[in-house]
């Protein structure tokens, strides 16, 4: 039989130092299973409502998830009790206080089924958090390797997806929460308004929302987007924002009157978003300016669409009038390097439908641009194709012409001599 | 038989009877592990109270030889865990050893004063790793302690 302490040293060799950093202290894990069982026993008491029974039994549902793989330590931890006694007396406890509050059973379940919402919603934006700063870790990595541009790629739209559905969640999460009280939050009573409170605080609601932002701030800040991405991501945060101004209302509500720091945090999350909007702002003309900078056409710097249409009209101005004065190679491969590096290739497919759509540009405006960009080719291009078809079907009939006369000519001496 | 003979055969088999009745009685196995922690905080004199297992202590000799001043001890935490052996591991926040003392006359005798952290620990803990005992400390990889020092996890 292999001894334990061999068993425990080879388990330690094994572990990596990753693991080690983040273990937890047994001491830790009890108190904090006893804290909340504590606090249960303490809600049970003060429960006289269906929501708050509800509410408390969703909590003895998840401090036994919670702490159910710690069983072991806790039976040995908390004598007599144990985890297994522990649970129970709550349980008894939960009985007890609902026998005593008259429950109408359709509303009962309601709630419980909302609650249960609640739950596995809260469960989902808990591990999507964990996946999408795993997934934003993995797309720096990435990115730096320069190697795996189709991983990095799948990480980027998979990431997208889980920054998405996790915002989506969080507001779920809240509307569940807020539906079973089924009244407005401003006639709310003190009491149901702590409740609330309590539980906004138990799901980490303002730590989700601050999390989402922040994730998507640091999506923008580590990726290379093109401006219809910017575009949908800005239409992203729109609705972020608006889900927002209706659940920032609701909160205001609950924290009026009262000096918690979630009351100053709702104008926190404001300017989070403020942040989170400039951002995008800033990053569609900086993504843009690159574009034209990275392949050396100097239009002049712009940071918003008038900016950008004046610069690039100017551009292309002083290019026609170029073209028009120097009759050298260069002035077509400058059009050439313009339109077939820039303009077609990323700004009219990439950029202009979001300028249009956001309101920076205006069709007219739009074509007057492209009306320029086909001067300039005009102008710099060699004569059309057509037109060398028409010289090279002359120059065949000509050709022709000459060789049958000379066909002709041979025939008529070998006539002649042969005579 | 020969009286001579029957006396050196008592000669030869005495001292073991007598060394055999001389040995303590021993109850093994015998397991005084902690299965977890605990956290003491110090009255105004110095002293901590375990209440689960009865132990009480001062703390003030400890404070004494691991800063040079044990003027400040009211309020002072100390992790406190015993190994199956039956030896308490003492430790605090900002100490730089881990303290490992026996059961005394009225006293916990110090067995081995093991050195942990140059810097001095942060956020302590221990953890009952039969048969050692596991430090954790922030920032630092955790370590198995026994009573005659780190035996897995040192530098």
């Amino acid at each position: 039989m292999i001894p334990y302490r061999n068993v425990v040293l080879a388990l330690l060799l094994v572990i990596p130092a990753v693991v080690f950093s983040q273990v937890r202290s047994d001491y830790e894990i009890v108190r904090a299973f006893e804290n909340e069982s504590v606090a249960i026993a303490t809600s049970i008491e003060a429960a006289n409502t269906t929501v708050e029974i509800v509410d408390v039994e969703s909590r003895i549902l998840e401090l036994d998830s919670t702490y159910r793989e710690y069983r072991a330590l806790i039976d040995r931890a908390l004598y007599p009790d144990g985890f297994a006694g522990r649970l129970m007396k709550l349980r008894g406890q939960l009985m007890y206080a609902k026998d005593k509050i008259t429950i109408i059973e359709s509303q009962y379940e309601r709630i419980t089924e909302l609650e249960t919402q609640v739950r596995e919603l809260s469960q989902q934006v808990e591990s999507l958090a964990g996946e999408n700063a795993k997934m934003l870790g993995e797309m720096k990595r990435l990115r730096d390797s320069k190697t795996t541009i189709d991983s990095l790629n799948a990480v980027i739209i998979k990431l997208r997806q889980g920054l998405r559905q996790r915002d989506e969640l969080v507001f779920a999460l809240v509307d569940s929460l807020f539906m079973q009280y089924d009244k407005d939050v401003a006639v709310m009573t003190d009491r149901e308004k702590r409740g609330v409170a309590a539980r906004l605080e138990r799901r980490n609601v303002f730590s989700g929302i601050r999390q989402s932002i922040e994730d998507n701030v640091r999506f923008l800040e580590a990726t290379e987007l093109t401006g219809n991405d910017i575009l949908k991501l800005s239409e992203e945060h729109e609705a972020f924002a608006s889900k927002w101004r209706g659940l920032g209302k609701k909160l205001a509500d609950v924290y009026a009157g009262t000096r918690t720091k979630r009351a100053a945090e709702l104008a926190t999350i404001d300017t989070m978003l403020s942040t989170w909007k400039g951002k995008l702002n800033g990053l569609f003309w900086r993504t843009l300016n690159n574009v034209f900078a990275r392949t050396s056409v100097q239009v002049a710097p712009f940071s918003n669409g008038r900016e950008f249409l004046a610069n690039l009209t100017a551009y292309l101005d002083e290019e026609i009038r170029k073209a028009r004065d120097e009759k050298d190679g260069q002035r077509y491969f400058r059009y050439e390097a313009f339109a077939d590096s820039v303009w077609n290739s990323h700004v009219v497919p990439e950029w202009i439908p979001s300028m249009v759509r956001t309101g920076g540009l205006t069709e007219e405006e739009v074509k007057a641009l492209q009306d320029k960009v086909d001067e300039w080719e005009d102008i710099v291009s060699p004569p059309l194709t057509i037109v060398y078809i028409v010289i090279g079907i002359v120059m065949l009939v000509v050709v022709l012409y000459l060789y049958r006369r000379y066909m002709r000519t041979r025939e008529g001496m070998k006539t002649q001599s042969s005579a | 038989m020969n009286p001579v003979f029957r006396f050196a055969q008592a000669s030869f088999i005495l001292p073991f009877v007598l060394l055999a009745a001389c040995a303590p009685l021993a109850l093994k196995p015998a397991d005084f592990g902690w299965p977890v922690e605990s956290v003491l905080k110090a009255d105004a004199s110095g002293m901590v109270q375990e209440n689960r297992y009865q132990v009480s202590f001062s703390i003030k000799p400890l404070v004494f030889e691991e800063k040079e001043d044990s003027t400040d001890v009211g309020g002072l935490s100390v992790r406190v865990i015993r190994d199956q052996a039956g030896y308490y591991y003492i430790t605090s926040s900002g100490f730089r050893h881990v303290y490992v003392f026996g059961t005394g006359d009225g006293a916990l005798v110090l067995e081995n004063k093991i050195l942990v952290s140059e810097k001095g620990l942060q956020s302590p803990a221990f953890n009952a790793r039969p048969p050692y005992v596991q430090l954790l400390s922030a920032g630092e990889k955790p370590r198995l302690l026994s009573r005659s020092g780190i035996q897995e996890g040192g530098r």
